[in-house]
């Protein structure tokens, strides 16, 4: 099986790049000595003189009952009735987010109840650990100074999480309350520009989900297919195929199904379990079909939700020790994640999906709510039936790609330093593990009234939907293919 | 560009909060009646003369003084015999010559209240004194046989009647009760010019006593004023390590909430700052360059907002005292009058609470004349047990809320830092002075004491200050006007006579898995009374009966205890004939409170019967109160003889007729039983025939007693684990579908030399029990608890006691004295001070002593000390476990819950200090089989082929580390409300805040590890 796979290009890919280690945790000791409010106040000096930039080109002339809107600098020095401009940082107060207070004085810790979920429907699964109930959520801006409650319809319209820094144009009605009619975002960091690229695609997987019990025949077709062993009757596929000079494997490899109750078996009942993502059976297979691959295509390979890999957001590249046969090849190379790419010229922003999943949740009524009025707004029925389009256009218009990190997604304390803000606007951004295949052009503007057009990719789950992504990187163009 | 947008508003510009009252128009005292609350009360003398001043407010939101004139106090002696009508003249002139105040003396027919007289009225002075400087001497005079007239008085004196205060007198004679509505009629009051008003009231009135009308609490007069209860707390910097003293440390902020009562939100939030402060949405600030000129301001802002009830936590101990202190330190000479009378000032002073039902409290007073006070910390600790009494543990307990604690060392430094830093001390300030009115609307503090000062009649200001007696005094003297019958003035002789108090079936101890019914005497105590007419003036000696030629069981009964009293067809008694208004007063109350819609009067109809219920169980405790106002054993004895010789007649009775002998297919069985309630099994496996039998019962039996004495069946326990004595637990059902609740007496242990981990454990324990009905689950939560514990993995929260640092020294070594001396050894400026409650947990030490094995919770963990877990084991969890186990499992098995092979595995954490592992070098092993391996390895070479397991393992457990750290540090940023602004919060009472330390710890070490896994590859 060495001898008849397609041959390949091989694609650009500089040996190092700018930005190659953004994602990778400090080196040696990790302190854990810093709170967390350090990685708000860095986001906020990074982003705030970029919001402020966007404010002032924009609201310089507005008026708002014709009296002249102000830029106030101080959230708490705004002044009753009076037209005005703040920026802070999104605080959004939800009744679902996960309360360790609560858990520990009710005595629950470390004891989860182990909830059926079989009965759920699949809108209800997705709905189960979500924060929000539209009742009685509440979305506030906050600087050093203090907070103000954020109100008006605006807030139906467009998608804000806690930690994300935004202006807004509005004025105080009621006391404690800001009325926001308008909203500006960060300015976009520069975009490199796109070069000529070579007319080469890459393939984009995430969700592999291997387990033992897991059926093998969707991979092996997989595997088929990219080496070109099968052809799917399409013409141009083995062409395309034969273009094909990189497999980026975007989390979710590995699944470990739990076993509620392995905890009391055995004569180590009394000892302690941590939930743990190992499995060496699953990756055993997973490091056979990667060096079985490499043969044929470099394989990248990120972490995801399930891999066996650190919960905490930027997540480490996997152990290369996990992957026993592809680690000696010198085509394997693993990631962090969220991680910026570089092929052919074209810089990729990259995750497993996490960050999405996150602020998902902050849309989405809790399964405990009723739903139905709640999900007034278009957004929210918009990203309740599966397009998660709108939340990654928002992370690329937030300038932070997970700004809900540290308040529910886990992510280490940095200090004095926030590396989810961005700096460089990406040519492309790809997430994983997605409900479906999606993509979109969004175009910002940069300084000097340039337009920067990033594509925005979604890349499903494949156990569930048998999809893999292919994207040119000459003009961007995705194309999906369902394998099996 | 530019664009037109709009956004509707109302436009009311949010302006300065005003709290003046709204200004009083003129009024005309010949048309216009002044009706007003009444909330407090002094006594004063008014030209030489006792007057009182009640202090009100106008259902229009006025402040009313009313000074009641013309009242004289007065007592009662009897009139000695062969003393005659002609005498009168006479006496009256000897007593003026030689006592100052009498201002006359008349005879007139009474009757003592001591003993059975066959109702005959005796002649009786009545001594009318101008005022209470003068009263107590010519009383003395008579009792010690000092007035001597003719020859006719004993020599060794003689006893005087009526002994009560002048206010209380006079609220007697006048029918005024505490909190209740007077009226000052038109043309009946003068109105107070301005330049002659004592007060800083808005209306000042003088009316006679005769004139003033007070109407009885029902219907629109169950209203309350629009009081204005303002909530403030205070703010003082700190020198490291001592307790702020008002002579050194500056009262640096005041934070003031007002709210009226009625209102849903306050109407005034703000903060009296030293030095800058910056704005509090919704709050105002004020703000002054030194502490002199804030505190003016602040006095000056609780006399214009003219505050009714001031309420705080720990005011009356702390805030008051050190304000007034610190007032006196800067030499503020107007500082010190806030209270409504204008030349009053405000002091200190110490007092001593003494009473049976509430223990020795040691407490400052500080008149603030006018204004009521309401301490929630007094309140609470009065009304409820709780494990802890600081501000977080209640507001946790009560409002479900966790409190942000600001160290005292860092607050002088917030002080110190900029205006952004003093409004986060401002903010905190802020929250805890709302806290208290939060609590106050939880609890309905002020309607149910309200209420309780209407039923019982005396002034608001006695429910927090005096005992329960005064209460049960205040209600005997109305009756006794009514009835021409006088009080003895006994001297309390303070022996301390014990009798034999209520019986207790000894329990048959054991785990019931059948319905248990629980038949309980209602109102038990006051029934008796009422039942048997037990009373002062029922109480009939062997020389009365001899002379009237009465007849046992016609004219009297003899009580199980061998003292007699007449039955009420010779005298009714005045205590049965209080209780029966008192319950019948009740259930009135109890109707109303069903038809009742409004909700504000709902709850004071259920203040009412609450307070109805307190006093009518107060008055056989009276009785027996031996160093009080009118012991009577004879009473109190008889009453507990009669409640156990109920007891037993029922349980005889029940299990009589519920046997196989009568046809059931079950003997019943009485298991266990206390004070005036019996539990019955009946033996049948379902809960509806229990609850039939048990109402059956309870009627049946009811029919052996002596009306009202009456037997309810309340509920059905099922499950339940009868254990000991007043220990057991259950599930209580009082309908056949679901449980109400689990009820557990003398089990969840409240002592507060408890950890966490045991009230924890018990309650999950019993939950499995009796909830689940699972006893091996709850066998297995147990174990793997006590498996947690041996192998360090419970939570140091879990495992720490705490303790008040108090003033005296000890006389023995106790833990939590000899670890504030330590700590202050190693850091005079974080040591906990006299008054701060004192952490720690129980390590292990070379020492054998508890006192020497106690440390700081954070120094342990830094330390990574070694916690004592067979402490734990045996003096905190094993007894509560036992004590419920072992009725279920038997002894042998109980024990092995303690012994068993999941106690095999211990893990010690290795200290870092101390002894000899400053010694010691570590060296690298083997993270499998621990043989020792060179420093860049993890495994040995046997061990090698293991290794992605054990990278696996470590991953897990960085992995719960982490989102374990996430959590709780997220968790305290949402807690203090800001997401840039770092976490200072140290409240100990916090179940996270060593949490948060621990995880802390544990994170970076096992970061550690795993990195060196991740730079290795096998």
């Amino acid at each position: 099986m060495t001898t008849d796979h397609i041959m390949r290009e091989v694609s650009d890919k500089p040996p190092t790049y700018d930005k190659q280690d953004d994602y990778t945790l400090p080196p040696g000791k990790r302190l854990y000595m810093d709170q967390y409010n350090d990685i708000y106040k860095s986001r906020a000096k990074i982003l705030k003189s970029r919001v402020m930039k966007m404010a002032s080109s924009k609201w310089r002339n507005e008026t708002i009952n014709e009296v002249k809107a102000k830029y106030v600098n101080k959230l708490l020095d705004v002044k009753n009735l009076t037209p005005s401009y703040v920026i802070g940082t999104v605080f959004v107060d939800m009744k679902y987010k996960p309360n360790i207070l609560k858990e520990v004085s009710g005595n629950i810790y470390e004891a989860p109840e182990f909830e059926d979920e079989s009965q759920y429907s699949e809108l209800d699964r997705t709905r189960i650990d979500s924060y929000s109930d539209p009742s009685s959520d509440q979305v506030m801006l906050e600087d050093d100074s203090g907070r103000l409650l954020l109100d008006g319809e605006l807030l139906d319209k467009v998608v804000l999480v806690t930690g994300v820094v935004v202006g807004v144009l509005g004025m105080v009605v009621e006391a404690g309350i800001f009325t926001i009619v308008d909203i500006v975002y960060p300015e976009p960091g520069p975009q490199k520009p796109l070069p000529e690229a070579k007319d080469e695609n890459i393939l984009f997987i995430s969700g592999l989900r291997i387990s033992p019990t897991s059926d093998r025949a969707p991979l092996e077709i997989l595997k088929e297919f990219i080496m070109g062993e099968i052809s799917s009757g399409v013409d141009n596929v083995a062409e395309m195929l034969e273009k094909t000079t990189n497999l980026i494997i975007l989390g979710n490899s590995i699944e470990v199904v739990d076993d509620p109750h392995k905890n009391l078996k055995g004569k180590d009942k009394y000892s302690e379990i941590n939930k743990s993502n190992y499995d060496s059976e699953s990756l055993k297979m997973l490091d056979r079909w990667i060096s079985d691959l490499l043969v044929s295509i470099p394989v990248t390979i990120l972490p995801g939700e399930t891999d066996p890999a650190e919960i905490e957001f930027p997540k480490p590249p996997l152990h290369r020790s996990l992957f026993y046969h592809s680690s000696r090849r010198s085509n394997f190379e693993r990631l962090s994640n969220p991680a910026w790419l570089e092929i052919n010229g074209v810089r990729i922003l990259a995750t497993s999906g996490e960050n999405v999943n996150d602020i998902f949740k902050y849309l989405i009524p809790n399964i405990h709510v009723e739903i139905g009025d709640g999900i007034d707004s278009p957004l929210r029925k918009e990203v309740l039936h599966d397009s998660r389009l709108k939340l990654l256009e928002s992370t690329i218009l937030w300038q932070n790609v997970a700004p809900t990190a540290p308040d529910t997604m886990c992510c280490y304390p940095y200090s004095g330093e926030d590396p989810f803000s961005l700096t460089e606007t990406p040519h492309v951004y790809v997430v994983g593990n997605q409900p479906k295949f999606e993509t979109s052009i969004l175009e910002v503007k940069l300084k000097n009234d340039q337009v920067a057009r990033v594509s925005i990719i979604c890349v499903p789950d494949f156990s569930e939907t048998g999809q893999c992504v292919m994207m040119n990187t000459n003009g961007l163009e995705c194309k999906q293919f369902r394998v099996a | 560009m530019s664009k037109k947008t709009s956004i509707d508003s109302d436009g009311n510009e949010t302006t300065n909060q005003i709290w003046e009252r709204p200004a009083v128009p003129s009024i005309n005292p010949d048309t216009f009646d002044i009706e007003f609350q009444q909330l407090d009360a002094d006594e004063t003398i008014i030209d030489g003369f006792s007057a009182a001043r009640f202090f009100g407010v106008t259902m229009e939101g006025h402040s009313v003084l009313c000074n009641v004139l013309g009242f004289r106090h007065y007592f009662y002696a009897p009139v000695p015999k062969g003393f005659t009508p002609d005498d009168i003249k006479d006496f009256k002139r000897y007593l003026s010559s030689n006592y100052a105040g009498v201002v006359d003396i008349h005879v007139s027919k009474k009757e003592s209240i001591w003993g059975f007289n066959n109702n005959v009225r005796l002649p009786f002075f009545k001594v009318v004194v101008d005022n209470s400087k003068h009263i107590g001497r010519i009383r003395s005079g008579f009792e010690r046989g000092e007035i001597q007239y003719k020859g006719l008085f004993q020599p060794t004196g003689q006893m005087t009647f009526d002994n009560v205060q002048y206010l209380l007198r006079l609220m007697v004679d006048c029918h005024i009760v505490g909190m209740g509505w007077l009226t000052a009629p038109a043309g009946k009051y003068e109105i107070v010019p301005g330049s002659r008003k004592v007060s800083t009231c808005q209306i000042e009135i003088n009316i006679s006593y005769k004139d003033l009308i007070s109407h009885s609490t029902e219907g629109k007069y169950l209203r309350m004023a629009p009081l204005r209860i303002l909530s403030f707390d205070i703010e003082c910097s700190g020198r490291k390590g001592i307790f702020p003293e008002a002579e050194h440390d500056s009262v640096i902020q005041i934070a003031n909430v007002v709210s009226k009562v009625g209102d849903k939100v306050p109407f005034v939030r703000n903060v009296f700052t030293v030095n800058t402060c910056s704005s509090i949405v919704g709050s105002e600030i004020f703000s002054f360059q030194k502490e002199e000129d804030m505190l003016l301001a602040w006095s000056d802002f609780l006399v214009k907002l003219d505050a009714d009830v001031l309420i705080g936590y720990n005011i009356c101990n702390f805030d008051f005292p050190y304000l007034l202190n610190r007032a006196s330190t800067l030499g503020l000479d107007k500082f010190p009058y806030f209270g409504r009378l204008k030349n009053s000032r405000q002091e200190v002073k110490d007092a001593v609470f003494s009473s049976r039902a509430y223990g020795t409290h040691e407490s400052k007073v500080v008149n603030i004349e006018g204004r009521m006070q309401l301490d929630l910390f007094q309140f609470i600790q009065r009304e409820y047990k709780l494990r802890s009494y600081t501000l977080n543990a209640v507001s946790s307990h009560f409002l479900g809320e966790q409190k942000e604690d600001v160290p005292h060392s860092i607050i002088t430094d917030l002080q110190n830092g900029t205006s952004e830093t003093r409004r986060r001390l401002a903010v905190y300030c802020l929250k805890d002075s709302y806290l208290p009115l939060r609590l106050l609307e939880k609890l309905m503090c002020l309607v149910n004491y309200t209420e309780m000062a209407r039923v019982t009649g005396v002034p608001f200001s006695y429910l927090l200050s005096r005992g329960q007696q005064i209460k049960v005094i205040s209600q005997l003297f109305r009756k006794c006007l009514a009835l021409d019958v006088v009080i003895p003035n006994m001297k309390s002789e303070g022996v301390n006579e014990e009798y034999e108090g209520a019986t207790v079936i000894s329990p048959v101890r054991g785990y019931y898995d059948v319905p248990i019914a629980t038949l309980d005497f209602a109102s038990l105590y006051p029934s008796i009374m009422m039942a048997h007419n037990i009373c002062y003036t029922t109480l009939v000696n062997k020389q009365t009966i001899d002379r009237l030629g009465l007849k046992e069981g016609q004219d009297y009964e003899v009580s199980p205890n061998g003292d007699s009293f007449v039955t009420d067809s010779r005298r009714k008694g005045i205590l049965p004939t209080i209780l029966k208004e008192l319950l019948t007063a009740r259930k009135q109350a109890k109707k109303d409170m069903k038809t009742e819609t409004d909700p504000f009067k709902k709850q004071v109809l259920n203040g009412r019967q609450l307070a109805l219920k307190i006093s009518a169980n107060s008055v056989y405790g009276f009785t027996g109160a031996t160093i009080g106002k009118l012991p009577c054993l004879a009473i109190s004895s008889s009453v507990t003889a009669y409640g156990r010789k109920m007891i037993d007649k029922t349980k005889r009775t029940v299990m009589e007729k519920y046997s196989i002998q009568n046809g059931f297919p079950y003997d019943s069985q009485v298991i266990y039983g206390d004070t005036d309630s019996v539990m019955v099994k009946f033996g049948y496996p379902d809960m509806e025939t229990c609850m039939k039998l048990g109402q059956e019962a309870a009627d049946f039996v009811s029919t052996k007693f002596k009306n009202p004495i009456k037997l309810e069946f309340e509920k059905v326990y099922f499950p339940y684990l009868l254990i000991n004595k007043k220990r057991y637990a259950g599930l209580w059902w009082t309908k056949l579908d679901s449980f109400d609740k689990m009820d557990t007496k003398g089990i969840e242990s409240v002592r507060r030399d408890n950890c966490r981990l045991v009230q924890n454990v018990i309650t999950r324990v019993l939950e499995l029990i009796l909830e689940d009905r699972d006893v091996p689950a709850a066998e297995e939560f147990v174990k793997k608890t006590i498996a947690d514990l041996l192998q360090n993995r419970v939570d140091l929260s879990q495992l720490v006691i705490t303790k008040q640092l108090s003033r005296q020294d000890y006389a023995a070594k106790q833990p939590h004295v000899e670890l504030a001396e330590r700590m202050r050894k190693r850091d005079p400026g974080s040591a906990p001070t006299v008054g701060d409650r004192v952490a720690y947990v129980i390590i292990k030490t070379a020492g054998e002593r508890n006192w020497e094995k106690s440390e700081d919770p954070l120094y342990v963990l830094e330390n990574s000390l070694p916690i004592d877990t067979k402490y734990y084991l045996e003096n905190q969890l094993s007894k509560p476990l036992i004590r419920i186990f072992e009725p279920i499992l038997g002894e042998r098995r109980a024990r092995e819950l303690l012994t068993g092979s999941h106690t095999r595995t211990i893990r010690v954490a290795s200290a870092k200090t101390g002894g000899l592992m400053r010694f010691t070098r570590k060296s690298n092993t083997c993270r499998s089989c621990k043989s020792p391996i060179a420093d860049n390895e993890m495994l040995c070479k046997n061990c090698k082929d293991k290794s992605a397991e054990f990278y696996a393992k470590e991953l897990a457990s960085m992995n719960a580390l982490e989102l374990k750290f996430d959590r709780l540090w997220t968790e305290c940023q949402r807690c203090q409300g800001s997401l840039h602004q770092e976490v200072l919060c140290t409240n100990k009472d916090c179940p996270i805040f060593y949490m948060r330390k621990k995880c802390q710890k544990d994170v970076i070490s096992q970061s550690d590890e795993l990195s060196k896994w991740n730079s290795i590859s096998w």
